[in-house]
Parts: C-alpha cells; structure tokens; sequence
C-alpha cells in the first residue's frame, strides 16, 4: 500500500511537470518580427499619455509603418522600422533599448532627442568652471550636484545635472553658504530630469508662495479618454528662500523633471530663465516594458498641464533671454549662457 | 551557501527519515501538531501588466504549519509560508526577475460523519493571504504585484492506513477576494508615496472579486510518516492556481518535513 502511494505521488507530480504549462498558461508570445511590431504598437495604443495632447494620429503611424514588416524582415530592418515610428511622438520619454550583448553593448533609441543631442554637446562644465568660476566643486559621486562662484563678482553658481541621486539635504548645506551671495545663477543645462520631488525641494529654496504649478492625470485604461482625475501638482516654499535675483539656465536638454522645475520657479518676478527652449517633455516614463525579440521599450503615460489647462508637452519653457551657444564658441572657450547672465544680472539688477 | 547546506541537511533527514525509519512505539493520539518542511517551487507565471511573456519561477520554499484538532473533531488549521527564487523566459537572459511568494493561511474545518473510520473528511473556511511580488532584476523600474486576500472554500481527506502511515488531500478555492494590483500603467504617485507602508500597499486600492474576475485552486496531497508518538516525517505536493484579468501564475511545490505532536 505504501509503495502504492508513493508511485501515485510521484506519477502525478512527473504528469503535472511535464505537460501542463501549455495548458494552463496558454501560447507564448511569437518571437517574430510581425508580432513583435504588434505589441509594440498596441501597448503604446493602450498606455501611451500624449497622443490627444500632442495630436497623434496613432492609427495612422499604424498605416504608415505595419506594411513595411513582413515575416522576413530582419532585425535590423525592424530596428530601423520601430525607431522611425517611435520617433513620430518626439517624446524623449519614449525609447526602445536592445541590452542583449550587456550593458557596455547596449543599443538604445530615444525619439526626439536629436536636439538634445546636439545641445548636449555645446555644454562644457569643465571649461566653465575653469574660465568663469572660483571655488568650484562637485559635491556628489554621480557629479550631478556641483557648486561654484562666478570669478571676482558676489554671484553664486549652482549646477544641477539631475534631480535625483544625489543627498537632497545638499541644497540645505549650500544655501547656508550662499545666502550672502547678490544673486544665484542655477544651471540646468543637460539636466535629463528625475525626481519631481527633489525639484519641489530644491525650488523651495527660493520661493515664498505655496502654490499649484501644474496638474497631472495618470492614463488608467485603453481608451483614448481613460486618465485618471486631474490631481494638482503644489510647490512648497522651504525655510529662508532665497528671493534676490535668481538666473536658471536652459538649453534643449533641459528635461522632464527639470522642467517641473522652470514651473516652480518662472512665475516669480525674482527668477529668469536665460538660454534655450527646454525639450518639452514634462511626463514621467513608464515601467519597462518587454518584447519577445529581447528588446525593451518605454513610454509616456501622464499628462501635465499648466494650471491654466494648457498643454506644454512639445512646446517647453521658451526662455525671457533667448541664447544658442554654438560650436564656435565653445572652440573658443566662451559660453554664451554664462557671458549673457553676467551682463544680463549688470545691466538689470546693477550686480557686478 | 551555508543556507543551502542546511536545508539540504534538513530535507536529507526528512528523506532518510521517511524512507527507513522503523518505530514501533504504540502512536498515541495527540491534538496540536506543528510542523516545518522545505522544498522546491517551479511554475509559470505571466502578467500582461509587466510583460506580455510567460515567465519560468524556480525557487525554494519554506513552510510552517499548525494543526489543532477540536473536542468535536473539528480542525484549526495555520500556515505561514515563503518562496523566493528567479522568473526566467527563454527569449532572453537579460530579462530575468526576482520573486518573492508569502502566504498566509487560516483555516477552520468541520469534521463530516464518515463511515470508513479510519478516514476523516473535513468541510470549512479558510482565510488565505496570498501575496506575489515580480522585480526586474537590471532595474527596480518593472514590476508587478498580485496581492490576495481570498476568503475560500476548503475540504480536507485525511486516511490513516494503519498506525504509522496516513496520507491527506485537500483543496481551497476562493468565493470572494479582494485584489490588489498595480495601477494600470503599473506604478502612479500613490504607490510611490505608500512603498514603504507595507500593510497598507497590500491592503487598500484593490476591490472585491469573486469567480468571474479571480479564479484561484489550491490542491494539496501528502503523505505522513509517524517516526514516534510525537514526531513524524511528511512529504506533500501542492499545486497553486490563480487567475484574473492580466495575471496567471500555476506552481508546483514539493517540500519535504518534521511534524512534532503536542
């Protein structure tokens, strides 16, 4: 009897092991390029935030992009087909990735970022610091958080890389420090976003007015009008703000959270924003997401508006001082940005 | 390393145990019984919330249940348990995540008039904390959560073959549950601000269900080896189920134990 059992047992376990994934989980998804094409278009068609707020014909990327993938079309082909459909939404939040070979190999594609690109590299941090600052210093391993003052005058800099990453109790210990400055030049060029937190934070450090800079809805079904309720986004002043002048620069790669930021800050009479138009991509990237060729994807799923209902995911925060460096002079060891403030804080508020 | 000696030291016991122990002391009847047992959970899981793949889960699997039985025959029965392992899809490496597995189970089962006496059949209810937590492992920035608190169905076999050797089956299924899963875009500002508040994560934002929008079985066979008047070896296969909207998991856990008679 107790063999008995015990074959019975183990017959049921190897039964159950060996032959019922199938039937009780279903197909797997097919590894090919067809398939791959529709679920990257259909999870997007479902979550993606933006498209009635950017005017995205989803439908009709669709028509444009799914006959140029066939059940022959290669990797490489379909690479170059998906990156070209993606780049439709110019959203830097929306990218797809290929890590298959390891991180050090990885392939990535972030659609509009071209002109974050080309600003990207028209920003030197080293060459500032060098040409324009004194007591220069990187407060963090990342080097997102570094700190200076501009040479021979009372102006204090401050450039932040990301919001995030970084102990936010920084901005506490360098406020002490620069509360005697005449005006604070806060820069966020190349600033790829972050934490809309560590921005509430750090603007409160020179803000005196509670108040709703934004209002946010989450995409919370299919359908083109599922979205969560608007929920107010507040910015909260912090102790002893800073309220002298304050200059925040931008150029097109000043990203996401860092744009959450510009809309804690413009509305004070105190504050400026000197440089580029930033990206205009003020929504938060989803979880990853997955493909069965190996490939990983992300997307926009929020939808911000300014209190007044307007969108500005695509348009960005056009500066009150217009400045585009160049390569020009960036070979010659000028930054326009820098130059510009200087003169701008001269010739406005008489700080020299 | 050190963990998986000494649960194979343990499971090797329960083995040897249950294979060739002989004992000839008279089984005296007992009312408590705890009991510990380890093993080994392989099953599938897929959440189109997460990812639109099937996942493999492979890991171990740790166990600790109670057993009273009543002045009328009737059992109260507890169970607390955890696995831990790898969800791995063949369609790439780089794509594999964590799991992690709890559950919590009371129960409260009425004894039936039978008319074998050396067999018990039991009908009753059961509380089942079931929770499932999937992490990308590159990122923490994909994951997914099913949490379920089922209030279930549960009857219960037990046959004694004769003094030492007795072999149980039992199933579970929910008639109402309350769910809690990811928002749908699988993360939002309230999971964010509530990630550290535990108890709340698992227990608020969810709604009831019932068959229609969440189907879950457990079936649970076993067999147990009385080494003493108090202690004794089990070694028990359970199949688990579940199923909603997006979610789908299916496990198969063997695991190997002590019971101590109180």
């Amino acid at each position: 009897m107790k063999n008995l059992l015990i074959a019975l047992l183990a017959f049921t376990l190897l039964i159950s092991f060996s032959s019922c994934k199938e039937t009780l989980m279903g197909p797997d998804e097919l590894n090919d390029p067809e398939n791959n094409f529709e679920l990257l278009w259909n999870d997007l068609n479902n979550h993606y935030g933006l498209f009635q707020a950017r005017g995205w014909d989803w439908d009709a990327v669709y028509d444009e992009f799914r006959p140029q993938v066939s059940a022959n079309t290669t990797n490489e082909e379909l690479w170059t087909i998906m990156t070209n459909m993606l780049e439709t939404l110019d959203d830097s939040h929306t990218y797809i990735q290929d890590r298959r070979n390891g991180e050090a190999n990885k392939r990535v594609f972030i659609s509009g970022y071209e002109l974050n690109y080309a600003a990207k590299a028209l920003f030197d941090r080293p060459m500032i610091a060098e040409t324009y600052l004194e007591d220069f210093e990187i407060h963090d391993e990342n080097e997102f958080f570094a700190t200076g003052k501009v040479q021979d005058k009372n102006i204090g800099y401050i450039h932040l890389k990301g919001f995030g990453d970084y102990p936010i109790d920084l901005i506490d210990e360098v406020m002490v420090d620069m509360q005697n400055h005449d005006a604070i030049i806060i820069d966020i060029r190349n600033n790829h976003g972050g934490s809309p937190a560590y921005a509430q934070r750090i603007s409160g450090k020179f803000i005196d007015k509670t108040f709703t800079y934004a209002t946010m809805k989450d995409k919370n079904g299919p359908g083109p009008n599922d979205f969560s309720a608007p929920q107010n986004l507040v910015s909260i002043p912090g102790e002893n703000p800073f309220l002298k002048p304050v200059i925040v620069l931008t150029n097109r790669s000043t990203i996401s959270a860092a744009e959450d930021f510009l809309l804690m800050m413009k509305p004070f009479d105190h504050v400026t924003q000197i440089g580029d138009t930033t990206a205009g991509d003020f929504s938060d990237t989803s979880m990853i997401r997955f493909l069965p060729n190996g490939w990983e994807f992300g997307y926009s799923t929020r939808e911000y508006r300014t209190p007044a209902g307007d969108i500005i995911d695509g348009i960005g925060h056009i500066p009150d001082v217009l400045v585009m460096g160049s390569e020009g002079h960036l070979q010659n060891g000028i930054d326009l940005h820098m130059q510009t403030t200087i003169q701008y804080l001269k010739t406005r508020y008489g700080i020299e | 390393m050190k963990n998986n000696i000494i649960i194979l030291a343990f499971l090797s016991f329960c083995f040897c145990c249950t294979l060739s122990a002989q004992q000839t002391t008279p089984i005296r009847t007992s009312k408590s019984t705890l009991g510990l047992s380890a093993g080994y959970n392989y099953g599938w899981f897929k959440d189109t919330n997460y990812s639109p793949l099937i996942y493999t889960s492979k890991g171990r699997l740790f166990a600790l249940t109670y057993e009273h039985e009543g002045k009328k025959g009737n059992l109260f029965q507890a169970q607390l348990s955890y696995s831990g392992g790898e969800d791995t899809t063949p369609f790439s490496d780089s794509f594999m995540a964590d799991f992690w597995q709890g559950d919590i189970e009371l129960a409260w089962l009425k004894k039936l008039n039978v008319a074998n006496p050396k067999t018990d059949l039991y009908l009753g209810g059961q509380y089942h904390f079931d929770l499932n937590m999937n992490i990308f492992i590159d990122t923490d920035y994909a994951f997914t959560f099913l949490f379920a608190h089922r209030f279930e169905l549960k009857t219960k076999l037990n046959h004694q073959i004769n003094q030492k050797n007795s072999f149980h089956l039992s199933a579970a299924i929910p008639v109402a549950s309350y769910v809690v899963r990811p928002p749908y875009t699988g993360y939002d500002d309230d999971l964010d601000a509530n990630q550290d508040k535990y108890l709340k994560l698992v227990s608020t934002n969810g709604d009831w269900r019932t068959f229609n929008k969440y189907f879950a079985i457990k079936f649970n066979a076993g067999y147990n080896y009385q080494l003493t008047e108090r202690i004794g070896t089990s070694i028990n296969y359970d199949f688990n189920f579940q199923k909603e909207s997006q979610f789908k998991q299916a496990q198969h856990q063997v695991k190997l134990g002590l019971n101590y008679k109180f």
